[in-house]
């Protein structure tokens, strides 16, 4: 099946000789290349929206191939390709193998920065669990970009479903397609080897900010990101300056594809393409409607796209255009979870958000900092660029100037920490502005030979050297480490995900251990499109906490419920996955109590089951349970180590009983200190109409802070017997998991009458039942 | 932020780094070895089965950030004779959100995967210990047992030759190609 992978390369090819009339052949073998991958990308996209991925991949392929031989009849062929060498070929293929080779390397010793959303995200798609969920709040919309994942997780399907080794290899691809595509581009509008060639060096060894270049930018979405945005300005630039329909639609079609790739680097692009046609008309002191026109199609057609297929630029004109009362679906605490974007303008202050919550002005050392240096002299390299009339290298300047402006104006709410996105874009292009400026430059300083030409190579060096230390280091870090530990170096996913790795910093984690390879195997082979599971895996050092639950859901291809969020008291929030608690308060209360009606409300299928962290008694308990039944189980070679899969009974959904009439809260009897996220039984006692000695009610608490649900989309809601004591007094024992931070906090309750939850009063009938603090 | 992550990480496990001469013997644990096996292999992990019991009066659980009694794993090479250093990273936790974890006299027995690494000696001796920490008091419950340590098996040693061989390409053709630029180019211009 491997085979039908070539089948968007030459649809690549195909368009970028025939369509596009590329005449050289390393241009169009990157092209072919890139347009293959990212139309691939389009289709699946939208084939996936209607049926499963398999076949999503198929309908792709076939139409492909259709085009392509409807190219071939239809187009007249071509003159043959100029086979001649680029000039600086041998700078460029050492360039290019280098960016090929360290992503390779890194990947292999650990697969990627933002694993844990990214690998599960993966696996679930193999289960055709689409349009993306949170795979560790399967109860939530994912509304982030996805066009990576998507594509990796769809070509896997032609290699054996490992989409961690398509990863490896894509990436790797991506970061030298990236390199080629970008010098080729640059050369063709800039006219100019040299500055092509120092404006992607800069642009991958220069940033020097937050991130030191793109050389080590390639992880998560990354390398999709940026190669699609050199073709995008490729496709642009090609179709202003041809008189042709072909490439403003092909332009507008992989426009869109960004906004499913990236969605703030796309918003900026389509910003800084609106802009220019101005910009060039006002320097040309000439308006040229072609330019205008070019423009606007580009960005109406995949404006229409990009609103309707899928991902978060379609989920927020939901939420903005067609449902505008219903804007907002979940807390600000839960929104880390769901994605779900939120945009106000103009943002309070005008200030940019860093990584760690805080603020800073848009004139400042914070700013470089994340930004990079190339900051500096960047107004410079700008004002040269448009005196020069470079619109070319005007193009990336606005795009610049954007990402500042946009963090700096626009309010995203808890997402304004995401601020560094936007920065090392504006980074990147600035150091692509700082590399053409400084070509130009010492092209005049050297032709008026102002300063001597051994000084001023020595001084170019000097600065150059300096400019490249901080990424060089990395790289060469990571060729030391493959030499030195090369056995943390792995190209088999699954041997990696058994393994230890040993941070740069020194410090280890581990990954699963080889039985639960054996293990995911064979839950892997049973789990179906939106399978739920449960574990008890715990693991404390991991800072992100996830590592090891990500691998389960990656190799299980099920959501892995039961994480808790955490609540910020004054609503702030940093970059990252921080949010998450390993243990939310519905698996707290399960693993206490082993209650199945939990595990039904969780909707749980599985149960994946760490014997040894059990209390023996729970466990002992686990395995009679009626509701449970063993499945499946692994050891090691050496019997010590085992895991046990457990699957739920697909019992009714729990009911509620009949509500006493009047149902009232009387009083709770809590335990003298409450310590946070500790579970806890305690007595609570109703009043209500006299009826039978015995009733059951479906019932959960809600936390409430200030004003502010804490437990919103984790109420443990239980099946409550309550036992009658004297005449209208029924007593009952509540479960109760303490919150993750100390203070206080209010306690509603709500029983189920008939379809929905009412609130319990007291007898004065307030909500609001009673305080509780927790130490 | 992570600052929660981390008192947890910070009081069960950070307490543990360096010497610990001045720790004392844990009274409400015993631990036993159960097995473990007396050959591994150089860049790969073993299993060393432990058992214990609550000796005390008063339930152990895992320990999180509070002051209550709790009970952890670590291990250590041991590298030279002298008091037990546990590293950071070796720490084994039980997990906390289980009430009630070890009740007084019950017998839990647990794993602890150890790596080798690339330890370079013939044999290891490795301390295998129970933590009990209460508050910030801790007290040691501590083992030790002795392994062969073998060549790296077959796979391990093909990986790593793989490895090294990508890596030396590359710089070799990267070499190549500088020469070629700066001394043959050079001198045919």
């Amino acid at each position: 099946m491997f085979v039908l992978a070539l089948v968007p390369f030459i649809f690549g090819y195909l368009l970028a000789v025939r369509v596009l009339r590329e005449r050289t052949i390393w241009m169009s073998v990157v092209l072919s290349y890139a347009l293959g991958l990212f139309f691939y990308l389009f289709f699946v996209n939208i084939f996936f929206h209607f049926v499963p991925l398999r076949s999503a991949v198929y309908l792709t392929m076939g139409l492909l191939a259709a085009v392509s031989v409807g190219l071939g009849f239809i187009k007249a062929r071509p003159a043959p390709l100029a086979f001649g060498m680029p000039p600086h070929a041998i700078w460029l293929a050492f360039f290019c193998a280098t960016a090929f080779l360290l992503p390779l390397l890194s990947q292999m010793r650990s697969s990627d920065d933002d694993f844990f959303i990214h690998a599960p995200l993966m696996a679930l798609y193999l289960k055709n669990n689409f349009p993306p969920r949170n795979p560790f709040f399967p109860d939530l919309p994912y509304s982030g970009h996805y066009g990576r994942d998507l594509t990796i997780t769809s070509l896997s399907l032609l290699f054996g479903q490992k989409f961690l080794l398509v990863q490896y290899v894509l990436t790797a691809l991506n970061q030298a397609a990236i390199a080629l595509l970008g010098y080729l581009t640059a050369k063709r509008f800039l006219r100019s080897s040299v500055q092509a060639i120092f404006a992607m060096l800069l642009v991958f060894m220069a940033v020097n900010g937050g991130r030191a270049g793109l050389l080590e930018v390639f992880q998560n979405n990354n390398s999709f990101v940026y190669l699609l945005f050199f073709l995008d300005v490729y496709l642009y630039f090609t179709a202003l300056l041809r008189r042709d329909v072909a490439p403003v639609i092909i332009a507008g079609l992989m426009f869109a594809v960004y906004g499913i790739v990236y969605e703030t680097h796309y918003a900026i692009l389509l910003m800084s393409v609106s802009l220019l046609p101005l910009i060039m008309a006002l320097l040309r002191r000439r308006w040229r409607w072609r330019y205008v026109t070019t423009t606007a199609a580009i960005a109406s057609i995949s404006i229409v796209i990009a609103l309707f297929q899928g991902g978060t630029l379609t989920d927020v004109a939901k939420r903005y255009l067609f449902k505008a009362s219903e804007r907002v679906m979940a807390s600000e605490d839960l929104r880390g979870a769901s994605q779900e974007i939120t945009i106000g303008f103009p943002k309070r202050n005008f200030r940019i958000t860093s990584w760690r919550g805080d603020t800073y002005p848009i004139f400042s050392r914070e700013l470089i900092a994340e930004a990079g240096t190339s900051f500096i002299f960047f107004p410079l390299a700008l004002a040269l660029m448009i005196w020069r009339k470079n619109y070319f290298a005007i193009m990336f300047g606005l795009i610049a100037v954007f990402t500042v402006l946009v963090p700096a104006a626009v309010d995203f709410g808890r997402f304004n920490t995401e601020s560094l996105r936007f920065l090392f874009f504006g980074g990147l292009c600035a150091a692509m502005l700082l590399g053409i400026a400084g070509v130009m430059t010492y092209g005049a300083v050297a032709e008026r030979q102002w300063v001597n030409p051994g000084w001023l190579k020595i001084a170019t060096a000097s600065i150059l050297i300096a400019l490249f230390v901080p990424t060089a280091q990395k790289a060469v870090h990571v060729f030391n480490d493959a030499v030195k530990h090369p056995d943390n170096f792995f190209w088999n996913p699954e041997q990696w995900a058994s393994a230890a790795t040993i941070t740069d910093t020194g410090s280890r984690w581990d990954r699963l251990a080889p039985v639960d390879i054996q293990a995911t195997r064979k839950l892997r082979s049973l789990t179906r499109q939106g399978d739920v599971m449960l574990t008890n895996l715990y693991d404390p050092v991991d800072v992100i906490a996830l590592r090891k639950v990500a691998l389960l859901s990656a190799l299980s291809g099920s959501y892995v419920t039961g994480m808790g969020v955490r609540f910020s008291k004054d609503l702030s929030y940093s970059m990252g996955s921080n949010f998450v608690k390993q243990a939310g308060y519905r698996a707290i209360a399960f693993w206490n109590t082993l209650d199945p009606d939990l595990l039904r409300d969780m909707k749980v299928n599985y149960l994946y089951v760490f014997p040894d962290n059990l209390p023996p008694a729970v466990y002992r308990k686990l395995s009679k349970e009626p509701g449970l039944q063993l499945i499946g189980s692994a050891s090691d070679s050496s019997g010590l180590d085992k895991r046990e899969i457990y699957k739920v009974a697909d019992g009714p959904a729990p009911k509620a009983g009949a509500v006493p009439r009047n149902l009232r809260f009387y009083s709770a009897d809590l335990p003298s200190t409450l310590r946070s996220e500790r579970f806890y039984r305690i007595p609570v006692v109703f009043t209500g109409a006299d009826g039978d000695h015995e009733a059951k009610t479906r019932l959960f608490y809600r936390l409430v802070y200030q004003g502010r649900t804490v437990n919103q989309n984790d109420e443990i809601k239980q099946n409550m017997t309550l036992k009658k004591l004297d005449g209208k007094r029924y007593a009952g024992v509540l479960y109760f998991c303490a919150p993750y931070e100390e203070g206080d906090y209010d306690i509603e309750l709500y029983a189920l009458d008939g379809k929905e939850y009412r609130p319990i009063p007291d007898e004065r009938e307030q909500n609001v039942l009673f305080r509780v603090r927790i130490s | 932020m992570t600052g929660r992550l981390f008192r947890i990480a910070g009081l069960t496990l950070g307490i543990l780094l360096g010497h610990t001469p001045y720790v004392s013997a844990a009274q409400d644990v015993d631990l036993q070895i159960v097995s473990y096996p007396e050959q591994v292999a150089k860049f790969s992990d073993f299993y060393v089965r432990v058992r214990l019991k609550n000796i005390g009066q008063t339930p152990l659980r895992g320990c999180d950030g509070s002051e209550d009694k709790c009970l952890a794993m670590a291990w250590s090479f041991v590298d030279r004779p002298g008091p037990i250093v546990v590293p950071r990273n070796n720490v084994f936790p039980i997990p906390p959100f289980v009430d009630d974890f070890l009740r007084p006299g019950e017998t839990m027995e647990t794993n602890l995967r150890i790596p080798t690494g690339g330890w370079g000696k013939p044999q290891a001796v490795i301390s295998v210990a129970a933590i009990v920490k209460q508050g910030a008091s801790l007290a040691f419950e501590e083992r030790r047992l002795k392994v062969n340590v073998r060549s790296a098996p077959r796979d391990v040693l093909k990986r790593r030759f793989v490895m090294r061989a990508i890596v030396y390409g590359y710089l070799s053709l990267t070499l190549l190609a500088l020469g070629y630029m700066f001394i043959v180019r050079r001198q045919t211009a």
